[in-house]
């Protein structure tokens, strides 16, 4: 038996519609009905991180969230950051502190560091090594994605949140 | 997309009354409660598992997720997720394990999702919440339409993933008596490979009193050491009423075995698990002691 649910949520701010099978995951309803590819599917359990976006301005895996449960919620992907050519500071210092190599963990760092400095989270070295443990990279050692986190941080005032 | 998720069933009841009719309604119809999901959708996913039919609690979370203050108990809305128990100053001085446990499990973005209850439910020996139940003697309120009744942790884990609840009950809460007293010993320490993310080789939760120097009322709560949730016993019992000198100390490590059966598997083995929660139990007794106790070799 198929079943699917009609799931009204607002993404990236523009409100959304999808028909979908209520257990399925958020992450494929976003890249594949969506056609939203910035979150990226690693391991598919909640391992990785390269799936994270925002329910409600809260980090999650994407690929542990059956879609039924952001039926009414506000999504944000790496694809709200930038305003239209105008990179996000956090875009920005990824970019001059070498934040990312090959790309695949960035959208998921990028977004979890987003919620964490919105929150007006520690950008101290091992609070921000613990708020983003969850996303892992084969490539950057961490330390320029640290760099590039705290960057962004500075430039956006002490209290981050305000601005980012 | 894989075929198997368009054939599972989800219901989503608006408040907990609602919900429980529904559990009674479709009693032998294999519906389970679904919370944060992170133990459900690996499960379906991993296991390729198809035609499930899953109650959604999402709209519970006003009645199920509060953490508060309940005459002289403290109650953890069974909804309430590692995120809330972290952040949580009500629980940080009730009981600090609680806070450091939820922060060790996954990470962020699993913190944000994973609720207290799926941890309970889900029954894994090695869910890192599960000891600090243990050691605080909380009990467990289940729900269904034929009333509440309150189970207290350690009778609720029957075996491996095994529960004493019912298919038409819902866990709707954790209670326990807050434990604020500075003679109070706690200690909460989980053995993984890497700081985040990793799955415990072995979780253990401590809780004591230390009156004149006597050691009272000694919790010594293990995960991963057995197919469910463990107290090491004949290890209280041997402690209870006496100064935690170094001999003690000792004769309490070795009486481990005797309570805690862990096994060899691709996380650990036996020998390493007996090990590590001798050296545990060496650090929390001692701890006051100032001396320093050579770990077993
Ligand atoms: C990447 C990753 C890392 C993890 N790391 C850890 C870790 O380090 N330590 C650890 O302990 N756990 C870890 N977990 C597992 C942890 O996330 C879960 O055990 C979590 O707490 C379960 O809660 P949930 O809300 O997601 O439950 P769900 O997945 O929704 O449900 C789990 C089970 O509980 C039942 N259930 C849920 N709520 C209720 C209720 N109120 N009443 C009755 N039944 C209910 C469900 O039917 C299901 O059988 C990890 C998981 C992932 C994906
Ligand atoms: S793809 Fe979601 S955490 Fe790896
Ligand atoms: S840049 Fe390649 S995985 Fe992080």
């Amino acid at each position: 038996m198929s079943e699917r649910t009609t799931i009204r949520f607002t993404l990236n701010g523009h409100a959304v519609e999808v028909s979908a099978p209520p257990m399925q995951r958020l992450l494929d309803v976003l890249r594949e009905t969506c056609g939203l590819t910035g979150a990226k599917n690693g391991c598919g359990e909640g391992d990785c991180g390269a799936c994270t976006v925002l329910v409600d301005g809260i980090a999650v895996v994407s690929c542990l969230v059956p879609v039924i449960q952001i039926d009414g919620a506000e999504i944000r992907t790496v694809e709200s950051l930038a305003q239209g050519d105008c990179l996000h500071p956090l875009q920005q210092a990824f970019l001059e502190r070498d934040g990312t190599q090959c790309g695949s963990c960035a959208s998921g760092f990028l977004m979890t560091a987003c919620s964490h400095l919105e929150h007006g989270g520690d950008t101290s070295d091992a609070e921000l090594r613990a708020a983003l443990s969850g996303v892992l990279c084969r490539c950057t050692g961490y330390n320029r994605v640290l760099e590039a986190v705290q960057q962004a941080a500075e430039g956006a005032g002490h209290h981050a949140g305000d601005r980012l | 997309m894989p075929a198997i998720v368009s054939d599972h069933r989800v219901h989503t009841p608006s408040d907990v009354d609602d919900a429980l009719r529904f559990l009674a309604d479709h009693r032998d119809e294999g519906w389970r409660p679904l919370a944060g999901g992170t133990d459900v959708m690996v499960g379906i996913y991993r296991d390729h598992t198809g035609g499930q039919r899953w109650l959604n609690l999402s709209r519970l979370q006003a009645p199920l997720a509060g953490i508060r203050r309940e005459d002289d108990l403290i109650r953890i809305g069974a909804l309430a997720t590692m995120a809330d128990l972290r952040k949580s100053s009500l629980l940080a001085a009730a009981c600090p394990l609680i806070g450091q446990a939820a922060a060790v499990v996954g990470a962020t973005q699993v913190q944000n999702r994973a609720t207290v209850g799926g941890n309970i439910v889900n029954g894994s020996p090695a869910g890192d919440t599960l000891p600090v139940w243990l050691a605080l003697d909380a009990e467990l309120e289940l729900a269904s339409t034929r009333g509440r009744r309150q189970v207290p942790y350690e009778q609720f884990m029957t075996g491996y993933r095994r529960t004493v609840l019912e298919s038409d009950e819902l866990l709707t809460a954790i209670l326990f008596r807050p434990r604020s007293d500075e003679r109070l010993r706690m200690y909460f320490r989980k053995v993984a490979p890497r700081a985040a993310q990793g799955i415990s080789k072995l979780v253990f939760a401590a809780i004591a009193g230390l009156e004149d120097g006597y050691l009272h009322e000694v919790r010594l709560a293990f995960g991963s050491m057995g197919p469910t949730t463990i107290r090491a016993r004949a290890a209280e019992q041997l402690a209870e009423g006496k100064p935690p000198s170094l001999s003690l100390v000792e004769k309490a490590a070795e009486t481990l075995a005797r309570d805690l059966t862990p096994i060899d598997d691709h996380r650990s083995t036996a020998d390493y698990r007996h090990r590590v929660a001798r050296n545990l139990v060496r650090e929390f007794l001692a701890g006051n002691l100032g001396d320093h106790i050579p770990a077993a070799r």
